[in-house]
């Protein structure tokens, strides 16, 4: 029981980074209705600037983050200003297409700024693990698993409580209907892009004590991202981060009963049987398209 | 005039296009082999173009089709020394069957729904790709020969041949499938799936149509891959090959036919020539970041893509003539 509860840990603690990802690809999904293919390479991008403030600018770990989350928040900014919404007659599949090529841009870029080698990054807190009635936890996942709770919850806070959640919301139901109600749409969109870039930032920055940085730290946990959006279903904001969780704890459940090589193929083809059955996913509400 | 706008010429010129680097002497292997990339490629991009283009579905799984075919015609012709026409058949039926099965789901399916699905199908593919390595051999790969026709062994330049041939063949059968009622009713589909019931259009026959050609040109495309490289690996048919087959069927033009050819020229020669560019090839990661800002700027300014392009010159020419005419008198 001790080892099933060990596993669970470990799965919440992978979890958490998928579900920081896929927020952030579903913020933008709803607000913008494009599916940003570049959220893993921009989140990669963004640990190696991390890396760089820290290595280069002697930024401390505290300081270097938030400062890395920050410049997430503008590129993301940047983006969706100049690409994005640079002009109105181009499709939402043309959209993909071009963070399909901001893909190549920042794979490119990223050597050519700092340097082709593997770079290690240190974790947030290096003490040793608790030992919680048999189980072991580091700090460090603790603070993982914290942070992400802290961060969804405020996010969720502000999406059902507030006024600009509302604008979110309506921006996501309908964009038209939202700009005769006065909202800045476009404002909206920006912010969705903004904010969806640093948690990409936030969860490679976790990610990357335990893969060091990489141009492919990202990829397994962007495919995972994109898988849990479609488990919970993109038309919620819950849905996502609980499907996160769910893809986090049964990887690592099917990995240890199960088999280590099969666990991500078996996990794949229960969602995909499971998408078959459920076409909106866990939580998602069909939406019926009137004529 | 009227014979330059026959499509079938076009599709004969642009295989003796394609077929340049083997007539011309002198011309380098690499060469050859670029070419060959971008054959296989839009022979893959006309099947993606099809589902996507036409009939408006999204598959990110069909680079793992790509790579079961690949797999399997090396497999038969190396270990089972089946002739090379009976592998490609059966090469090319497993993703047909495979590509039916999700054809069936995706009538379930929505747009991003349908994407992730057959992503996740095909990570689940290339996981097998890596680990039943008696038929792949994992992670090492599989290696194959140049196929023999007909009793004729084909060389490099032969098969190349051949590759060219097939495409151009295929063009021409996408040309009559979507001037046929199958195409319009899959286009009817793509604009409204609900004014296409209404009028009679049985969606789910349809969707299952446009999966099932788009596998298979994915399978064949991957058979061309496997004899003209003479090996395959689980490292090449990844999410990102299905992503890539995606864009350059947006950057060439969807809904066309020449689209996916154009696209696939673009998107594999553009990296190249940067590669072989004097300083911008010598800094790594360079060309990779040239050839997404250009990716962008042609996703921006034509939309509609690559092949439209020479049309808007025409376009814009006449309309400048005809101004000057007005101005004369």
């Amino acid at each position: 029981m001790v080892e099933f509860f060990q596993q669970v840990v470990g799965g919440i603690e992978t979890g958490s980074m998928y579900a920081l990802a896929s927020m952030g690809l579903v913020l933008i999904f709803q607000t913008a209705k494009i599916i940003n293919f570049s959220q893993g390479t921009l989140g990669m991008f963004m640990a190696y600037v991390c890396t760089g403030l820290i290595l280069e600018l002697q930024m401390p770990m505290w300081a270097a983050v938030p400062a890395a989350m920050g410049i997430a928040m503008l590129l993301g900014a940047l983006i969706d200003h100049f690409l994005m919404n640079s002009k109105q007659n181009i499709t939402n599949l043309s959209r993909e297409m071009i963070t399909l090529a901001l893909i190549m841009i920042f794979q490119g870029l990223a050597p050519m700024l700092f340097g082709a080698n593997e770079t290690p990054f240190s974790k947030f807190i290096s003490a040793s693990a608790l030992d919680i009635g048999g189980v072991k936890i580091l700090p460090n996942s603790l603070l993982i698993i914290g942070i992400t709770c802290a961060i969804m919850a405020t996010l969720f806070i502000i999406l059902e409580k507030t006024t600009l959640g509302v604008a979110v919301r309506a921006t996501a139901s309908n964009p038209q209907t939202a700009r005769l109600q006065g909202i800045p749409v476009k404002l909206v969109t920006l912010g969705s892009w903004a904010v969806a870039t640093a948690l990409g930032c936030l969860a490679a920055v976790m990610v990357a004590p335990l893969k060091n940085v990489t141009v492919s730290m990202m990829d397994s946990i962007h495919l995972n991202s994109f898988i849990a959006a479609v488990l919970g279903g993109f038309s919620t904001f819950y849905g996502p981060v609980v499907a996160s969780f769910i893809i986090g704890i049964a990887n690592n459940l099917l990995g240890y009963y199960v088999s280590t090589k099969w666990s991500l193929p078996m996990l794949y083809a229960l969602i995909l049987l499971f998408i078959v059955l459920r076409p909106n996913g866990l939580f998602g509400k069909k939406i019926v398209k009137k004529v | 005039m009227r014979l330059i706008r026959n499509k079938y010429l076009q599709y004969l010129l642009v295989g003796v296009a394609f077929l340049l680097p083997v007539l011309l002497r002198g011309v380098p292997t690499a060469t050859v082999t670029l070419a060959a990339s971008m054959v296989y490629t839009a022979i893959a991009g006309l099947g993606i173009n099809v589902l996507l283009g036409y009939s408006g579905q999204i598959s990110l799984g069909h680079a793992a089709f790509m790579g079961l075919s690949a797999y399997l015609s090396a497999y038969l012709t190396k270990q089972l020394e089946l002739p090379f026409i009976l592998s490609v058949l059966i090469a090319v039926a497993a993703p047909l069957l495979i590509g039916l099965i999700l054809g069936a789901i995706a009538v379930r399916l929505e747009g991003f729904y349908l994407a992730i699905a057959t992503l996740g199908f095909g990570e689940i593919l290339r996981q097998l790709f890596i680990e039943m390595d008696w038929f792949t051999g994992g992670f090492s790969g599989a290696s194959a020969t140049y196929p023999t026709i007909f009793g004729q062994t084909l060389t490099k330049n032969g098969m190349y041949t051949f590759m060219v041939c097939l495409l151009v063949v295929l063009m021409m059968l996408v040309h009559n499938l979507v001037h046929s009622s199958t195409g319009r009713a899959m286009i009817a589909m793509k604009s409204s799936r609900s004014a296409a019931m209404a009028m009679g259009v049985n969606v789910f026959q349809y969707k299952l149509i446009s999966f099932a050609i788009s596998s298979v040109f994915a399978g064949l495309a991957g058979v061309c891959y496997v004899h003209f490289f003479r090996h395959v690996d689980p490292t090449v048919w990844t999410a990102g090959l299905s992503l890539n087959l995606i864009a350059l069927v947006v950057i060439g033009g969807a809904a066309t036919v020449g689209g996916a050819v154009v696209g696939a020229v673009v998107m594999h020669g553009l990296p190249e020539l940067m590669k072989e560019m004097p300083i911008i090839g010598e800094i790594p990661g360079l060309p990779l970041l040239i050839v997404g800002i250009l990716m962008i700027i042609i996703l921006i300014f034509y939309p509609r893509g690559l092949i439209f392009v020479p049309r808007g010159i025409i376009d814009s020419i006449k309309k400048r003539f005809g101004n000057a005419k007005k101005g004369e008198v």
